[in-house]
């Protein structure tokens, strides 16, 4: 069953003069019990997407064409009111840096139970309790009868990372949206919340998207991986179709500049350039610039998805039947499955 | 003249938290930079890999230990006023989060050439406007940099201004502390090429320090692993990644992703939270050039 599904969404941000255009006809669908990653560089709207999914764009931005179905209901001119009972009992989000995400003078505890009331206000004190100890439990708090009284502060970034997971089930959502939730923590404790992620989705059956910028940290977790550049999904597929047959230049570089790929090299392969802005997006295809194998057309016209299998799509024209053939760059030993 | 430029020895550094309890930042730590070499420095957050840099950059006063910088015992009050200058411009350090090392209220221009005007250097390139250019040149920036702001450039951007800032003095000790930690990936390959260019082309030495462990295996010759103030093993890079001892190291190493999903599947990682790795003993060399923290008279340390 589809239980996210966006279709043609385009988000704009700012007034008259300058603006951004974050998300450009971006359509996905995200299935029960699946885990899909977004990964870019910062700045090309993946975060914005995300927002945009859950009503949280901000005041000057608003969606300007396509549509967002949760469950088969079209949410995508919901008003705040409606909006806010579905934030929680159907999708939560975790942010990016849990400090400045959970509120320093409150204790851990009464966070989270705060994030239950909100759904369940007929829930008695011992029952809000109880559910507490239940999620830090969950999300691997040891000791949560005594942690629930500590403040974010005397926790470590993973604890707090696991706290705000907690907050974030607190009302059993259906879709989980992540942004960049161990960008902020140590390579050990990435591992143990990326695993954790993975533990907790298969135990809820949760739909989760997750937002990173690291192609290493989505290998482990994501069934489905989707590229996005300049504000538009420019490959889509499953975790193995697009780590082991990627087609889009813009992969191949992202895959590349991971040192592992450079071992024993002089020097690690990195995209030219940087990303564009989003305010002046140049004619045709918005990675031409930056792309070695940019054919004629790609400054002149955008490309098209092109379907390669029936999961697998990429918008570049070395696709297209006229195209000249290009052999991915990457060379790895498959000596595995 | 030594070929070590760098002399670290029994290098211990506390925080008071208040009269009973202090912590042990930087615990007895020994070692060496040699000329023209980059030393990786990993270690997760706390183990106090930045407290080590600014104890190296005289920005902390350590609480024993001796730091030797060409010779020169830079916690040697006399020595360090003698010598004020040249330590002052030989060595420099680049800061983790270009977005507050740099005034947000001068231009480029102005912060690429100040180290110049404060240590009173007469350029060699006739003004500091035409050595700021140089300098971001050499880090590949063009000119219409100069005249920017830090908040009109990106992350990527401006920890090259930051670089171009440390090397406007050419000094020949580079200590970086988590220069690309905040960078996107394929920005921070950009950073890292660059490191290693201006190393070939300068020969000066980098303290390297990250906890991204697969960047330091690409750039550094040497790596010091680094746990609860105490360098548990040092080694060179090949060896280091290839044949790791210490159990912190080879749990490190577990923990980097592979982007490969179904190698990275089948990896079982043990529980990093729950073990407690001993920090006794001393660093002893096993094999050539290659050291692990080992207590007395025992074997390499174990889990405890």
């Amino acid at each position: 069953m589809e239980l996210l599904k966006v279709e043609n969404l385009s988000v704009e941000i700012g007034g008259q003069k300058d603006k951004v255009k974050p998300v450009r006809d971006v359509s996905f669908s995200l299935h029960k019990g699946e885990v899909l990653a977004i990964v870019g560089e910062s700045g090309c709207g993946k975060s914005m997407l995300c927002k945009s999914v859950i009503g949280l764009l901000p005041k000057s931005g608003k969606i300007t064409a396509g549509s967002i179905y949760a469950a088969g209901t079209d949410i995508t001119h919901y008003t705040e009111r409606q909006m806010e009972k579905l934030r929680g009992s159907f999708f939560s989000m975790i942010f990016q840096d849990p400090l400045t995400a959970l509120d320093p003078t409150c204790t851990i505890g009464s966070q989270i139970a705060e994030a239950i009331r909100v759904h369940h206000k007929d829930m008695t004190k011992a029952e809000v309790n109880a559910r507490v100890l239940d999620l830090m439990h969950l999300v691997g708090i040891e000791e949560p009868q005594e942690r629930k009284n500590l403040y974010p502060y005397n926790f470590s970034g993973g604890m707090r990372q696991r706290s705000v997971m907690a907050i974030a089930l607190a009302s059993n959502p259906r879709v989980l949206l992540a942004d960049e939730p161990t960008t902020a923590l140590d390579v050990t404790i990435q591992a143990q919340i990326l695993d954790l992620l993975r533990m907790i989705q298969e135990e809820l059956d949760t739909a989760t998207i997750l937002v990173s910028h690291d192609l290493g940290v989505v290998a482990r977790v994501a069934d489905r991986v989707a590229i996005m550049y300049a504000g538009k999904i420019v490959e889509i597929g499953t975790a193995k179709e697009v780590f082991y047959d990627p087609r889009h230049p813009y992969t191949w570089g992202l895959m590349q500049s991971l040192p592992g790929f450079s071992r024993g090299k002089d020097r690690l392969h990195t995209i030219p350039g940087m990303p564009p802005s989003l305010v002046h997006l140049p004619k045709g295809d918005a990675f031409a610039a930056r792309n070695e194998y940019a054919l004629g057309i790609d400054y002149e016209q955008e490309p098209p998805m092109f379907q390669i299998t029936k999961t697998h799509y990429a918008a570049t024209w070395l696709l297209d039947k006229r195209a000249p053939k290009i052999e991915c760059p990457i060379k790895r030993g498959r000596n595995d499955e | 003249m030594s070929e070590n430029i760098l002399e670290v020895s029994h290098l211990t550094h506390y925080f008071k938290l208040n009269k009973k309890v202090s912590i042990k930042a930087v615990d007895d730590v020994s070692f060496q930079v040699r000329k023209g070499e980059i030393l990786g420095i990993v270690g997760e957050s706390g183990s106090g890999k930045s407290t080590l840099a600014r104890c190296l950059m005289n920005i902390y006063e350590p609480k024993s230990g001796k730091v030797l910088f060409e010779g020169i015992d830079i916690f040697d009050k006399k020595a360090y006023r003698e010598n004020k200058k040249f330590l002052q411009t030989q060595r420099q350090i680049i800061f983790q989060d270009s977005a507050s090392s740099l005034n947000q209220r001068m231009k480029a221009k102005d912060i690429i050439a100040e180290p110049l005007r404060i240590n009173h250097i007469r350029t060699e390139r006739g003004s500091a406007e035409a050595e700021a250019s140089f300098q971001l040149k050499y880090v590949g920036l063009d000119d219409s940099f100069l005249e920017r702001y830090p908040s009109q450039m990106s992350g990527g951007q401006r920890q090259r201004i930051a670089i171009a800032r440390g090397l406007t003095t050419e000094p020949d000790l580079l200590i970086a502390d988590e220069p690309v930690a905040s960078l996107d990936v394929s920005i921070q390959a950009q950073i890292i090429n660059l490191f290693k260019h201006l190393q070939e082309e300068h020969g000066f030495s980098i303290v390297f320090i990250a906890h991204d462990l697969s960047m330091v295996e690409f750039l550094c010759d040497r790596v010091a692993v680094m746990y609860h103030g105490r360098i548990v093993e040092l080694a060179d890079t090949k060896s280091l990644y290839e044949e790791p001892l210490h159990p912190y190291t080879k749990d490190l190493l577990s923990a980097i992703p592979i982007p490969d999903p179904i190698l990275e599947r089948k990896k079982v990682r043990p529980d990093y939270s729950k073990t407690v790795y001993d920090t006794e003993g001393q660093l002893k060399e096993v094999k050539r050039g290659h050291f692990v923290l080992t207590k007395e008279g025992g074997e390499a340390v174990e889990n405890k």
